[in-house]
């Protein structure tokens, strides 16, 4: 995939920041206990997060800022069956934050979360799994 | 971990361990990682040393276990904060009104226990969410609506007893107002069932709401003498139709008489949906459209003149305004009229409703914006505001994105959201004052002019988001503005409808007729029915003996 000059910088910024592209692409278990990334959401708006999901090796959510039918159709069912799925992404902190309210009533929580730079609006990139314990667990 | 106030240690202790062997260890939690997850996401006091915090939380699975910690809260004297999905952001979210309370989490409790295809009702728990009772009327093809938020990821019981409100036909958006009995566990532990379902066996609970004697149903709704564990609600059947006629007036002397004609056409049925008000000219789009225009295609790109014209009006008026309007074909004041119904009657309401407006603004033109045959395929849904069709979405938090019609998103927002009279003069008079108020206390609520919602029928929400910032500084600065706000519209005869705790007190000082009446008979009625003060203290600032007035 071609990026701009710009895009390119941020992405290389961004992978030298933090392990970006480890929770993008990896499958491998994660530094944070949690099994390895069943979903990689990314939001197509924005080159960055377009480029990181092609180095992911986890089956890949497009979104444009709407979560709706990812989770309604999607991950509703995949958390509610697997307690090991693992949801990673890179989307606008709005739609993280829509995410994590409703995986929060499935049990689940963000487990790590940082910003990316990216234009026209700052990028999370961001992992939700199952913790050892959960406040707020559906049964 | 703060305890809450006049809780030892010890007693804490003693009731956690009480409550674990109600609900089982997994469901009492008291680890911070677990606790912050209850804070108030929108907070304006977020890590700061007053911001409101639970000091642990307990989540029962049913009626009789919430009894059972009800109870040992008691014992303990233990101040216990219901939430159901705790989803009410930008109204408090999850977080308790008295810091150190236990948050008690209901979101497990999720059974939907009956819904009636043909009485058209629903029975369900705190933890049913509009997307969980949505889910269930699609997989059994059951032929009603809901009627949800925007979100729509909130609890339907708890969003009626908070009082929201959503976007279909007044009868149901008005959520509070849609339900139809309900079953509470009182502080004392005991279970109460109001309406018709105070009779043993009763066959009509979802059927008729005020059985027979006083209908308590209200003081339990934002409020703190009972913890709801069912509630029923009257539903929609699914219409055949939808139509949505937008009408345009381009004379700012026209709002008054479009106002009085919406009220007519809404108080007599002919409109039977979600009415909207929104002025092309003056770049505000209908409330039931923010997302569409957010999202791109229809955004307003205002050229040069056009925004020296904005910013030289005064409450959205000036001559040359109006002059550029008629010249570029912007209408200064649309109404948005929603019908539902067999396309037939619809088209002939919407015929109606068109002679009515006319016969009060003579030069009002019409067009149709949507008219469709219902059920559409739900992947269709997402072409239109979906909870207008009765179907729940996140889209909202698309806005967040930066875009020409949010181009500072915030970290949250506090709604200010004052009822004022539903009428054209009221609009404007409420712009003149809150606008200058803002002004003078550099709030940033205000574009050029403001339009209210139409969320109840008789009276409008003169509804403003106010941000959540990541400066401590500024969100003081914002809280002290929003309750100076509140006092403003008290003294102009107006209130909020629904208010977050932090400004809990503030609201209900301005309910003051006769030296505070109305609060002195909570706070009676608070001290009868919950003697220890166990139940939401200080919510809407109804405190219980030990805890007021600083106590």
């Amino acid at each position: 995939m071609t990026v701009d000059g710009l895009e390119r910088r941020t992405l290389l910024k961004a992978a030298a920041a933090a392990p970006l592209l480890a929770i993008a692409a990896s499958t491998q278990p994660s530094a944070d206990g949690n099994p390895e990334t069943s979903a990689f959401v990314f939001d197509t708006r924005f080159p960055v997060a377009r480029e990181i999901a092609s180095m992911s090796d986890a089956e890949l959510h497009p979104i444009e800022g709407d979560v709706t039918a990812l989770w309604y159709d999607c991950l509703f069912h995949r958390w509610n069956a697997d307690s090991a799925y693992v949801v990673a992404g890179i989307t606008t902190v709005t739609s993280l934050f829509a995410l994590e309210q409703m995986a929060l009533l499935q049990g689940r929580r963000v487990v790590s979360r940082a910003a990316v730079k990216a234009s026209p609006d700052t990028l999370f990139h961001w992992r939700i799994a199952r913790s050892t314990k959960f406040a707020g667990a559906a049964p | 971990m703060k305890l809450p106030p006049g809780v030892s240690s010890a007693d804490f202790n003693a009731a956690l361990a009480a409550f674990r062997r109600i609900v089982g260890d997994e469901w009492v939690f008291t680890s911070e990682e677990d606790v912050m997850l209850y804070r108030d996401a929108y907070s304006p006091m977020k890590f700061q040393e007053d911001e409101l915090l639970a000091s642990a939380a307990v989540a029962p699975s049913s009626t009789e276990e919430v009894q059972a910690v009800v109870r040992i809260a008691n014992q303990y004297k233990i101040p216990i904060y219901p939430i159901s999905t705790g989803k009410n952001l930008g109204y408090g979210g999850s977080a308790p009104t008295l810091s150190g309370s236990v948050v008690l989490d209901l979101k497990r409790m999720n059974r939907i226990i009956e819904v009636d295809e043909k009485n058209a009702f629903a029975l369900v728990e705190p933890g049913v969410s509009y997307f969980d009772l949505y889910r269930y009327l699609k997989d059994n093809k059951i032929k009603l609506w809901i009627d949800c938020p925007d979100p729509g990821w909130g609890s339907v019981l708890g969003n009626a007893i908070d009082r929201g409100g959503g976007y279909t036909m007044p009868q149901y958006r008005n959520h509070f107002d849609a339900h139809c009995g309900m079953e509470v566990v009182l502080p004392s532990g005991e279970l109460l069932r109001t309406g018709m379902g105070a009779i043993p066996g009763a066959k009509t609970w979802q059927q008729y709401k005020t059985g027979c004697g006083p209908w308590v149903d209200g003081i339990f709704s934002q409020a703190n003498y009972g913890v709801v564990t069912k509630m029923g609600f009257w539903m929609m059947p699914e219409p055949e139709g939808y139509l949505r006629g937008v009408v345009s007036a381009h004379r700012y002397e026209d709002l008054a008489p479009l106002i009085e004609a919406l009220n007519y056409l809404e108080n007599a049925c002919i409109m039977t949906g979600f009415p909207d008000i929104a002025s092309p000219l003056l770049g505000y789009p209908p409330i039931g459209q923010v997302q569409l225009f957010n999202e791109g295609a229809k955004a307003f790109a205002f050229d040069d003149e056009h925004k020296g014209l904005l910013a030289g009006a005064t409450l959205g008026y000036s001559p040359a305004l109006e002059a550029y309007g008629r010249k570029n074909n912007l209408a200064y004041w649309e109404l948005w009229l929603t019908f539902y119904g067999p396309l037939e009657v619809v088209d002939a309401q919407w015929r109606a409703a068109q002679r009515i407006v006319s016969s009060k603004v003579d030069s009002a033109r019409y067009r149709v914006h949507e008219r469709l045959s219902l059920p559409i395929d739900p992947a269709r849904a997402h072409e239109y505001h979906e909870p207008e069709l009765g179907v729940p979405s996140l889209r909202v938090f698309s806005i967040g994105a930066r875009s020409p019609f949010n181009p500072t998103p915030s970290a949250g927002h506090m709604w200010f959201s004052p009822i004022i009279p539903r009428t054209g003069e009221a609009i404007i008079e409420a712009n003149r004052v809150f606008g200058a108020a803002a002004k003078e206390l550099d709030m940033p609520l205000f574009r050029t002019f403001t339009l209210p919602a139409c969320f109840w029928e008789r009276a409008f929400i003169f509804i403003l988001a106010t941000p959540v910032t990541d400066d401590p500084d500024v969100n003081r600065r914002y809280v002290d503005g929003f309750k100076k706000l509140i006092e403003i519209g008290g003294e102009h005869g107006w209130g909020e409808y629904r208010t977050a705790p932090v400004f809990q007190k503030t609201v209900m000082d301005v309910y003051s007729f006769n030296d505070h009446a109305l609060g002195r008979f909570h706070e009676t009625l608070k001290d009868a029915i919950d003697p220890n003060g166990i139940i939401a203290p200080g919510r809407y600032d109804i405190w219980p003996k030990r805890l007021r007035n600083g106590g």
